[in-house]
């Protein structure tokens, strides 16, 4: 093992951790504003660069004048105010009228600047919504909960109208509408890679335009703080190819499957029975309550719990029996079940794909 | 309190500058990991951080002015505005400390603030959150035997659990409305089943008869909730439905509503005698 011989060595080995840390944390595409997927976020991250760039310009000049100004005071002695003591009552008028121009040419391209930032910004902010509004493609509605969202793809036919939890799936390269509501407090949607962040506001109906043009996997996070499990709150967003992405939504339109061995029968009863009944909806079976996410197809999603766990048999038992000791504050009571009802209950659970 | 050395001051000065104090709630938090300390030991410790800083207000004010000798603290000259403040404004306000030497009203200002601070630890309990439930009874105290209309409260009235907590009550205002309460007695006034906020209890207002009416169900449409709602959760829809009705204390009622309903909020609800009824005309078999 290693041992540090001296605090400063340690110290300059944290730091020099940290600050290589920090150049990874850009990196992620996976929930990243500056890797951009789809035309919204291209313009969000193009916006993103500018003020990076000129911020950094700004900066690295500001540091220029401030390090002359320390070389131009080096030859005085330290602590020598004397001069601050006997103001300078009348300044001879050639230096004034300098200091005079470089106070109002360094304001005038501050405000110049500023303008600069604002109309692009302007700008961006037209392009997320004009370029797609008018264009017809999927519509979705989100609803944030405390702390997981629930997703429903609306359908001018009825019978097409289902939910799901957690999991947005779209098709590559056409324009997606978002409908954002919120049932208890405000969060916040936030698919970096293929948006920007927008308010769920309870009794508001607010909507946001996506589209991606690169198949793949994006995550998003609630984007305002929320509670207890603020950020356990994230979700998954499968930009699929137009084929994948049709077979998904029909598998998704139709009922549960019905339990096909006993186990997964007595599965189904135990379901019924107990407290989940009250929360969460199967289609095709009795249970219809809107308060928990949709488990219609829960086989078929890849994590649980808001994007929190990975989908296995373990975790959903975990869950199940006590799921504060997962997210503590959550809906879910702990369920007390007998072990032979609680393994049905996982085999009914993980066979509805 | 009237000796003017001042013994006390100089004291708590020393343990500020050999930070005693810190080692105390250090140790404190040490405690609070392993699980040893009492449930409400966050406020408490929070108590203790604003009594410190109430304190160190007033002492390092009162030293500054005092002459003391061998003082450790030397300050500058300008202390800071809040305890300035605090100092002259108690100085000047109270009549009988006008006349004395400023060390009375010195002491007066300590003890002052000293209860300032403790005033926020009252309130302390209200908004404990609960995350783990407690493992439900096996054996439940209250009797399922017999339907008992009429208003008999059990020989020992059993306490509910979530009746001293704001953050349960609210939490059965939640259920209330998601377990679909709320689809047969509306916001408490009633319309497919009985009205919960007057003061006609046809089973009783005791907490152990409402628990009873959910886990149990009654006749005329009353389904049972058994094994349906967890056992912490009936006893906060309990609490709720108690409030309804202005049996709850204000402190815990819950104070507004997070819809645009119109109606007044549990706490608003002035506080009705619980009266025995029989079964209502409309719930009365033919």
């Amino acid at each position: 093992m290693y041992v540090p011989r001296t605090i400063e060595l340690s110290l300059l080995r944290g730091l020099s951790l940290l600050v290589v840390t920090l150049f990874f944390t850009g990196c992620g595409g996976l929930q990243s504003a500056i890797s951009p997927a789809g035309p919204q976020a291209n313009h969000i991250s193009k916006l993103w660069w500018l003020m990076f760039y000129i911020s950094a310009a700004v900066f690295i000049l500001v540091m220029i004048f401030l390090f002359l100004a320390i070389a131009r005071g080096q030859g005085r002695p330290f602590g020598d105010t004397s001069q601050y003591n006997t103001p300078q009552l009348s300044p001879a008028i050639e230096e004034e009228r300098k200091k005079y121009n470089v106070v109002v040419s360094a304001t005038a391209l501050t405000v110049v600047i500023l303008f600069v930032f604002l109309l692009e910004s302007f700008f961006v902010g037209r392009g997320l919504t004009a370029e797609l509004s008018r264009k017809q493609g999927v519509v979705i509605e989100v609803t944030g909960h405390q702390w997981w969202w629930e997703v429903r793809y609306l359908n001018v036919d009825a019978s097409s109208i289902f939910t799901t939890a957690n999991e947005i799936h779209i098709p590559v390269g056409v324009p997606v509408r978002i409908s954002l509501k919120a049932n208890d407090v405000v969060h916040s949607f936030w698919v970096p890679n293929l948006s920007g962040k927008k308010d769920l506001i309870p009794g508001k109906l607010s909507t946001i335009w996506l589209q991606a043009d690169k198949s793949g996997v994006y995550r998003g996070q609630c984007a305002e703080y929320c509670g207890h499990q603020h950020a356990h709150m994230a979700l998954w967003v499968f930009a699929d190819p137009a084929d994948q992405f049709s077979a998904w939504l029909q598998s998704q339109i139709q009922s549960s499957i019905q339990p096909a061995n006993e186990s997964q029968k007595r599965g189904q009863q135990v379901f019924l029975a107990s407290a989940c009944v009250m929360c969460h909806t199967i289609s095709g079976t009795p249970a219809g309550s809107n308060i928990g996410p949709n488990l219609t197809h829960l086989a078929s999603r890849n994590t649980i719990a808001a994007a929190t766990m990975e989908n296995t048999r373990d975790h959903l038992l975990q869950w199940v029996t006590d799921s504060q000791q997962i997210k503590p504050g959550n809906r879910m009571p702990p369920n007390s079940l007998s072990p032979e009802d609680l393994q049905a209950l996982l085999d009914y659970l993980q066979s509805l794909k | 309190m009237c000796d003017p050395k001042l013994p006390a001051i100089p004291t708590i000065l020393y343990q500020r500058t050999s930070a005693s104090w810190l080692d105390h709630s250090i140790q404190n938090r040490g405690a609070v990991a392993t699980g040893s300390y009492a449930q409400h030991s966050t406020p408490a410790f929070l108590g203790r951080v604003v009594s410190f800083l109430f304190v160190q207000l007033s002492v390092s004010e009162t030293t500054r002015s005092l002459p003391l000798p061998g003082s450790v603290l030397s300050g500058p000259e300008n202390g800071p505005i809040v305890a300035r403040l605090s100092f002259d404004a108690a100085s000047s306000l109270s009549p009988h400390i006008k006349g004395q030497t400023r060390k009375t009203s010195e002491y007066w200002v300590f003890f002052l603030l000293l209860f300032c601070a403790s005033l926020p630890l009252t309130s302390c309990k209200r908004e404990q959150r609960q995350f783990e439930p407690p493992p439900p009874n096996p054996n439940p105290v209250i009797s399922m035997s017999e339907l008992r209309p009429g208003a008999q409260a059990p020989e020992t009235p059993i306490k509910n659990p979530s009746e001293q907590n704001a953050y349960s009550v609210s939490e059965g205002k939640r259920l209330y409305t998601s377990y679909n309460c709320s689809g047969c007695h509306f916001n408490g006034g009633g319309g497919i089943g009985p009205a919960l906020m007057d003061e006609k209890w046809i089973y009783g207002s005791e907490p152990a008869n409402v628990y009873a009416t959910i886990v149990e169900g009654r006749p005329n449409g009353m389904p049972s909730f058994r094994h349906k709602i967890s056992d912490y959760q009936v006893w906060e829809i309990t609490a709720y439905v108690r409030s309804l009705s202005g049996q709850l204390s204000k402190a815990v009622s819950p104070g507004r509503n997070d819809d645009m309903n119109a109606h007044k909020s549990e706490q608003a609800s002035e506080e009705k005698k619980p009266q025995a009824s029989g079964v209502p005309k409309s719930a009365e078999q033919p």
